[in-house]
Formats: C-alpha cells, sequence, structure tokens
C-alpha cells in the first residue's frame, strides 16, 4: 500500500461519503451533546418549579416516559441540524455533512423522515460498515448520504 | 661651456644664463673669425693650410674669453639677486602677510554653494570602487574595537520594552495560537477517522470477498 500524505487523504476524500468510524465519531459527539442537553433542560424545568416551590428539587422522569423524553429530544436535534444545513455539531466536528443522494441539500421532510428512522432504529446505522457505498439502512430508505465536507478553506492538516 | 657646478641660484636660471652666455660666446667667436682675426681651432681642413699660432695671434683670443666671462658674470649677476630676493619673500614676508590676512573674511566672501552646485556629484562618486573600498575594511578589528557591552549599557531598555509590548496584541495572538491549535487538533482527529474508514472498509470488504472498491461518490443527479 502507498503512503498517503494526511493532506492528499483529507482532498481525495472531499465530496466522498464517509466511512463508518467518521461517522460513528460524529454521532458519538452528537449523543453526548444531547445527554448535556437533556440534564441542562432538566435543570432548567426544576429551577422554574422552585420559584413556585418550597425547595429545589431536581427533575426526574419516570422510566417509560424518560425514554420517549429522551428520543423527542433527540428527534429534535437531529432534525434541526439536518434540515438547517446537513450538519448537527458531531458532524461539524467531523467535518460531515448529510446530503441527498444526489448530493443536494436535506428538504426539513427528508431531514425528519430520517432522524426519525435513526432513532426508531439506530442499529440500522451498522449498515455503513457492510455496503460498497457506505450507505446505511436509514440511507437506504430515505435516498440520503454522509459526505466529508470541509467546507471551502484550504484545507493543510 | 657648462655652468660651474655649485651654483646656489634655481636651475631653470642657471640654465637660461648657460644658454645666453654660450650663445654670445659663440657670436662673437664667429665673428672674430670671419674677420680674420683669429683661426679656428680643431677644424681638420684648416690646420694644415693655417700658419702657426704666435702670441699675436693669440692676444685677441685671451680677450674675448675674457669678455665672454664677464658677458657671463653680466648676466649670472641679476639671476643670482631674484634668487635671494624669493628666499626673502618666502622667508618673511609671505608668512607676514598671511599671517594679517583675514581668512575668515575671504572664506565669507566666497559663494560656496556656487562652487558646490558646480560639483557633480554623481560622477565623483561613480569613480570610486566602493568594492575595492569595503574589501580594505577589516570588519573584526572594527568590531573587536566596540565594547558592546558599554553600547548596550548606553540603551534604556525600558521605554523600548514598553513600546514593544504595547504594539504587541497579547489577546490576538494566544486567540489566533488557540484557534490553530484547535482546528489542528480536529483536522488530525477527521484525518485518523478517513484513515479508520478506509481501513476498516478494507477488512469488510476483504471479508466479504468484495473485488471492486466502495463506490463512495454520490450519485449523478437525475434531473431533479
Amino acid at each position: 500500500m502507498t503512503t498517503i500524505t494526511p493532506t492528499a487523504r483529507a482532498r481525495a476524500h472531499q465530496g466522498q461519503r464517509a466511512g463508518l468510524v467518521s461517522r460513528l465519531a460524529a454521532d458519538l459527539i452528537d449523543i453526548i451533546l444531547v445527554l448535556v442537553l437533556g440534564v441542562v433542560l432538566l435543570a432548567l424545568v426544576a429551577g422554574v418549579r422552585a420559584l413556585f416551590s418550597h425547595g429545589f428539587d431536581f427533575l426526574t422522569i419516570p422510566q417509560p416516559g424518560r425514554g420517549s423524553a429522551a428520543g423527542a429530544l433527540l428527534l429534535v436535534y437531529l432534525w434541526f441540524g439536518w434540515g438547517l444545513n446537513g450538519r448537527t455539531v458531531g458532524k461539524m466536528a467531523m467535518g460531515l455533512r448529510a446530503v441527498r443522494a444526489d448530493g443536494g441539500d436535506l428538504s426539513p421532510s427528508r431531514a425528519l423522515a430520517r432522524a426519525l428512522l435513526y432513532v426508531l432504529f439506530p442499529i440500522g446505522f451498522l449498515w455503513v460498515a457492510v455496503s460498497g457505498r457506505n450507505a446505511s439502512l436509514q440511507d437506504l430508505v430515505v435516498r440520503t448520504a454522509v459526505i466529508h465536507d470541509w467546507g471551502t478553506r484550504h484545507i493543510e492538516v | 661651456m657648462a655652468a660651474p657646478s655649485g651654483d646656489p641660484g634655481p636651475p631653470l636660471s642657471a640654465e637660461a644664463a648657460r644658454l645666453v652666455t654660450d650663445a654670445f660666446g659663440a657670436a662673437v667667436v664667429r665673428v672674430v673669425e670671419a674677420l680674420g682675426w683669429v683661426s679656428s681651432p680643431g677644424g681638420p681642413g684648416q690646420d694644415a693650410a693655417a700658419p702657426p699660432a704666435t702670441t699675436l695671434r693669440r692676444l685677441p683670443r685671451a680677450g674675448i674669453d675674457a669678455g665672454v666671462e664677464a658677458g657671463k658674470q653680466a648676466v649670472r649677476a641679476p639671476t643670482t639677486a631674484a634668487s635671494r630676493l624669493l628666499d626673502v619673500l618666502a622667508g618673511e614676508i609671505i608668512p607676514a602677510v598671511v599671517r594679517r590676512l583675514d581668512l575668515n573674511a575671504i572664506i565669507d566672501r566666497v559663494d560656496v554653494q556656487r562652487v558646490v552646485d558646480r560639483i557633480d556629484v554623481q560622477a565623483v562618486v561613480q569613480k570610486v570602487d566602493i568594492g575595492a573600498v569595503v574589501e580594505k575594511v577589516d570588519v573584526e578589528e572594527v568590531l573587536a574595537r566596540v565594547d558592546v557591552n558599554e553600547l548596550v549599557g548606553r540603551v534604556d531598555i525600558g521605554p523600548v520594552a514598553k513600546e514593544a509590548i504595547d504594539a504587541v496584541d497579547m489577546g490576538q495572538i494566544v486567540r489566533e495560537s488557540t484557534t490553530s491549535l484547535g482546528t489542528e487538533a480536529s483536522e488530525a482527529a477527521r484525518v485518523q477517522a478517513m484513515w479508520a474508514d478506509d481501513a476498516l472498509a478494507s477488512v469488510v470488504d476483504r471479508l466479504l470477498r468484495r473485488r471492486e472498491p466502495r463506490q463512495t461518490g454520490l450519485d449523478a443527479r437525475a434531473g431533479r
């Protein structure tokens, strides 16, 4: 195998579908962020409630509702990020962008469908490792792709 | 006949005196010969025919020689006098005149600017071979003469340092370097992930016995 410099590798991958590791790293960042966001939201709600009650009581949600609330938060977060410009914070960090399979921008409805599929059936993501086109099952269903897109700035690693 | 050696007069005057006296003497000899008063000595054709010299014949010759010598003295006398006059002038009068001169007044009357305007400085500079001058300078020796410590001691570092620090926007430098570090770290992580993507895909493709490389390009836009 010939040696490829980091800069050459970065340039060669621009606009190409990203593999499992890059996408997994971006998704892990997103999940951690959503967890932190959830805790902050709960603390905010508890703080507001404390204004009308005797003491600060950190809000806890009982189990059936807790998962649904977390799923809903993740759904909104992913929808917002992909629908806006194809990037969540995790994808920004890893230089990725979710696009249509032909490279066009995601419409809000397609972004919502994609987010819904990811929240309901996250294991489908692992198909990226097997797919000959680096596509997850969700990508195949809603005809989307995740590409390397570092933006227009000069790439120099 | 040459001028006597050890003549105190200036060489030019002595030469002139010699030329005049020689010419004068030669002319007198020619006249006397033409008159037939005396025979010319040394003429080979005339020696055989000439009668032997007698005391009577020698007399005019001696007279002529005396006349010639007197002429020489007469010419030399003013030359010697002029030489003495020059000695007096150079030794006493000119220094006295110079002492009395007000050189500053003279310099004030000289239009120095006009003189300077006439000098073609460019031409002068072009004639100077700066390279040769520089080559002659022994920089090491010049440096050895400079007491650097004393030089540095004279510099008031405080204000200079303050001005330099004021001119540097430390906050901007810290911001830029931090951003740069963050960017470098993030880009390095991205490239690492790319490398891991390729490695993992390669392993999976080998396990699946997939021959063709993955098609990671986007689909062609189908008229949408």
